[in-house]
């Protein structure tokens, strides 16, 4: 099971697919949640995740725009796919019939 | 058209970097940077550089104060403990706002020495491998076996160059020539620094623009400048196509080739300007004294085996040139001590004095921290009775403190910066380097560093002892009478305050009576309404060389007739400014920089005497307010050269005390130049107001040595109205020319005493702090105490207690504090008072007047900060107390 923050940074990267790494991780979150996000708060949930074999990561090549730093990328493993179908349906069932007290402001 | 280059990269800010990679795990920052930086990037490609810093500091705080991952991290109790201390001190604002004043006034002092000393005595100097680079002096045994210094003659230099010991070496002159600029508009006197061509890259100096000096710029027919940083950026306006122009130099084209950066000459010299020095290549000395040399040892050689070598070499000298080089010999001194050295004890000092106020800041918040403690004795046990562990309560308690110190480190920083900028403008700027204060992120580190250290510090034992077993009686909330060791810890602290008070009162005291004392000096002259401006007459259109006969003999006469004429027009159109009393020219004002010195022996005599010359217009006697005491002054026009010689050179040539008046000195040398001596003036203080060199010889400036380089005058109007008069007489007479430099005599006096007035601001105002938490450091560990007491204090007026027996109860213990603490004080001041001595003038560090004053007045401060909570003791309402 993952803890919330760690259920948003699953479903951030099954969107970002093959684009997912630190930085486009924490600018789908804030931008889908509104919420900021500190850098140091998406690696310490990565390297959770990976310790629970949910992700793996592999590290890229220096990149100038980066100061000459390398690119963490984050790739879902068979198991982290079951939680974040596990975390949909949950989401989904509980949701049900309530979408539309939450749609409207 | 050339291409606009390409706009230089932004740079995240270093200390927010720093701070958002901590709470991060250190295999994983590379990456978190570099994500950071990339969205930094991109937000100062869309907004721009500052909006993006200001989003990068923003997420560095953020990063710092993330809870997400607080799960599970060992940081983590303590980060909740912080919050919860923010809650807490909230709870009390008068008592959290009186603690984080105190760590600010403590800590504010401290940050502020802190950047003004760090880069004086600690930061790296902006040269490449400092440590391998060396200042070689002329070294002889003068009188008392000292060991003097000097500048080096060509020949000195010639020799030594060679040695071995250092893969490089420059020369430069000792003095800086100053010249009249003409580029665009007005021209401008600047000073320039004559360097060899290794100058540069024996400092590692590279240049901003252009280049720096080469060997072949000593043979080029139009000659070559290197400009200081400053003046490109003041003088040109910071314009990239200077390299290459061609500007005037007292009217002869010079062409400039480089910038280099500001600091490029700090502590050997940093004039405007550098240009190449040309030395004869022969290995002749020539007495003439003017060279200073850097080296740069090479690889394998130590100073040490560097000064054997140089030894060695000036032995030589000695045995080839035997009449100019017997004793001498040269030796290399560390660099870092020749550019810091005059700045490092008045820094200690000061380093001393804050840490002092720190010292009390810190007794007086552990104070304030155990009265806190035992007020909140009674939540602790019971917070302990529910199980919170010792270790939990004690960390609760740190953290509380921890936060209390980073807000006054926050507010002391803040303190610091505003007096450190107010304190930049009276600083001598000569000595410290406060054109470099450290860093913002060095500031800000030492900061968060003395905060952490002091909040733990000051929060430690309270806290130990506040989180021990619960004692019986805390929970029931009864305790109403004071332990033993309660009572010794207060006297010991309001005992430590007043003696730290004591302490720095009266090194300030000491400071600020030689300033007053330095200030009322008698200088043996009145320069009353004084003012004085620079201007340089150029050698090449002012001077000439003249073949004269005299006594049947053809000589090459150096004749400065052009200048003289052109000075006496200056001195005549000058005393025509309405508002000007009465001017004058001079080769050098007293306390000037610029130094004018020569020997001195009486006709017939063998002895030389060394005395600063004043070459001057007859008026300036007059202008200065120097006293004639025998004899006459000099006229316009004299038949033969004359002198006027101060009381104590005329004293020192003829020792007899014979009338000097009629007799005749040689200047130089036994066979120098004679002149008459026809008056004695009184001495005057003319390098220093606090060293008595009263050694003047007055001259005619007609005599023709020492050409005036000032203006003086007397004047009650302000330099900034006459500045354009006088401007203009001089454009009128030459329009090459600058007048520079236009100051006061007070502005002079001042400059002069700048590093005590320096010095004074910051003790004074380090021994006001001390003075002030002292007070309410008493104040408050009273105040607590009556309150704590105040049911023992009603039981006892219940009991018929009279009230002078109450107060006692309060005032006794405090007074034997008081007391004790004083003595301490005197001792402490006694035990520092080799170090203060130095910095004393005509007074004793000791000085039993200043020790009895200010223990008295300290005792008197801290006895009225006493006063309202013994009286409040004494007014307890006997049935309210036990009510309560």
């Amino acid at each position: 099971m993952a803890g919330d923050f760690e259920q948003l940074v699953l479903f951030s990267i099954v969107r970002l697919g093959p684009d997912a790494y630190g930085a486009t991780i924490k600018r789908d979150i804030e931008a889908r949640t509104g919420r900021s996000l500190a850098i140091s708060a998406v690696y310490v949930t990565l390297a959770r995740l990976e310790a629970k074999k949910l992700v793996r990561t592999h590290v890229g090549e220096p990149l100038p725009e980066r100061g000459g730093r390398r690119r963490k990328h984050v790739k879902l493993l068979p198991a982290g796919e079951r939680v974040v179908r596990e975390a949909y349906r949950a989401f989904k069932g509980m949701l049900e019939g309530l979408e539309e007290r939450f749609e409207t402001p | 058209m050339t291409p606009r280059p390409p706009a230089p990269r932004v740079l995240p800010p270093r200390l927010a970097a720093w701070m958002a990679g901590l709470r991060v795990a250190r295999v994983e920052r590379e990456y978190a940077l570099g994500d950071l930086e990339e969205d930094f990037q991109a937000v100062a490609r869309l907004r721009g550089a500052a909006a993006a810093r200001r989003w990068y500091w923003r997420q560095a705080i953020g990063s710092l104060f993330s809870r997400t991952h607080l799960r599970g991290m060992p940081m983590r109790l303590f980060f909740s403990e912080l919050r919860s201390s923010w809650r807490q001190m909230l709870r009390s604002p008068a008592a959290s706002t009186a603690a984080i004043l105190t760590y600010a006034l403590g800590m504010g002092a401290n940050i502020a020495i802190f950047s003004v000393a760090w880069p004086a005595l600690l930061a790296p100097l902006p040269f490449p491998d400092e440590d391998r680079l060396a200042v070689i002096w002329l070294t002889y045994q003068g009188r008392d076996n000292t060991t003097q210094i000097n500048p080096l003659s060509g020949g000195d230099y010639n020799d030594i160059r060679a040695a071995r010991s250092f893969s490089n070496m420059a020369a430069y002159s000792h003095y800086l020539s100053e010249v009249n600029l003409s580029a665009a508009g007005q021209p401008r006197q600047i000073t320039i620094g004559q360097v060899s061509a290794s100058f540069f890259p024996v400092l590692g100096v590279q240049a901003l623009l252009g280049r720096t000096l080469m060997p072949s710029d000593e043979d080029r027919d139009v000659p070559v400048l290197v400009l200081n940083e400053r003046t490109w950026r003041a003088t040109f306006g910071a314009d990239r196509a200077v390299i290459g122009r061609t500007v005037r130099l007292d009217g002869d084209p010079v062409e400039i080739v480089g910038v280099v950066p500001a600091h490029a000459g700090l502590g050997t010299i940093e004039p405007d300007g550098w240009a190449p020095l040309t030395l004869q290549k022969d290995r002749e000395r020539r007495r003439n004294y003017f060279l200073r040399a850097v080296g740069r040892l090479a690889p394998g050689a130590t100073r040490a085996t560097a000064n054997d070598e140089l030894a060695a070499i000036m032995k030589q000298a000695g045995r080839d040139f035997p009449d100019s080089n017997k004793g001498l010999s040269a030796t290399a001194h560390d660099f870092r001590d020749e550019m810091i050295g005059p700045a490092r004890r008045p820094l200690l000092v000061l380093l001393g004095g804050a840490a002092l106020v720190l010292l009390v800041a810190g007794i007086n918040l552990a104070g304030l921290q155990v009265a806190r403690n035992l007020h909140r004795a009674h939540e602790l046990g019971i917070r302990q009775a529910l199980g919170a562990s010792r270790l939990r309560l004690f960390a609760q308690l740190v953290a509380e403190n921890l936060m209390l110190a980073l807000a006054g480190g926050a507010l002391g920083a803040g303190f610091a910066m505003v007096t450190l900028r107010a304190l930049a403008r009276v600083a001598p700027a000569d000595d410290w380097h406060t054109g470099q204060l450290a860093s913002p992120a060095g500031v800000a580190a030492f900061t968060i560093a003395l905060a952490v250290a002091m909040g733990v510090a000051v929060a430690l034992i309270p806290a130990w002892r506040a989180s021990s077993p619960p004692r019986p009686d805390a929970t029931l909330g009864r305790g109403s009478t004071a332990s033993r060791s309660a009572a010794r810890a207060r006297i010991g602290i309001i005992g430590a305050q007043v003696a730290l008070a004591v302490v720095l009162l009266i090194v300030a005291t000491l400071v600020g009576t030689s300033l007053a004392r330095v200030l009322r000096v008698d200088r043996g002259f009145r320069f009353d309404q004084g003012l004085v401006a620079d201007l340089a007459l150029p050698q090449s259109r002012y001077s000439a060389i003249e073949t004269r006969v005299r006594d049947g003999k053809v000589e090459r006469v150096y004749s400065t007739a052009k200048a003289t004429q052109f000075l006496d027009a200056l001195v005549e159109r000058a005393e025509a400014i309405p508002g000007v009393t009465r001017a004058c020219v001079i080769n050098q004002v007293p306390l000037d920089p610029q130094v004018g010195s020569m020997t001195w022996v009486a006709e017939g005599d063998t002895r030389m005497i060394s005395s600063s010359v004043k070459s001057a217009s007859p008026g300036c006697y007059d202008v200065l307010g120097v006293p004639l005491l025998q004899g006459r002054l000099p006229r316009a026009r004299e038949a033969e050269p004359v002198v006027v010689l101060s009381r104590s050179i005329a004293a020192a040539l003829w020792r007899d005390g014979s009338d000097p008046i009629g007799k005749r000195v040689h200047m130089g040398l036994a066979n120098g130049p004679l002149m008459t001596v026809v008056g004695v003036v009184g001495d005057i203080r003319n390098n220093s107001l606090e060293r008595r060199q009263g050694n003047q010889v007055w001259m005619p400036h007609a005599n023709g040595y020492f050409t005036p380089s000032r203006l003086a005058l007397n004047s009650a109007l302000p330099p900034a109205s006459l500045a354009p008069q006088l401007r203009a007489v001089l454009t009128d007479l030459d329009s090459e020319l600058a007048l520079a430099n236009i100051r006061t005599m007070d502005d002079i006096v001042g400059k002069a005493t700048a590093p005590r007035r320096f010095m004074l601001l910051l003790l004074g105002g380090f021994a006001m702090i001390a003075l002030v938490l002292s007070a309410v450091g008493i104040y408050g560990v009273l105040a607590h105490l009556v309150g704590q007491r105040a049911r023992e204090i009603g039981i006892r007026r219940a009991l018929g207690a009279p009230t002078l027996h109450i107060t006692r109860v309060v005032a006794g213990s405090t007074a034997v504090a008081i007391l004790l603490g004083a003595a301490a004080g005197l001792a402490g001041a006694r035990a520092l008072s080799a170090v203060v001595a130095s910095l004393l003038f005509e007074m004793s560090a000791t000085d039993p007047r200043v020790y009895g004053g200010v223990a008295a007045f300290v005792s008197v401060a801290a006895a009225l900060a006493a006063w309202p909570p013994a009286r409040r003791a004494s007014r307890v309402d006997p049935l309210r107390a036990l009510r309560d």
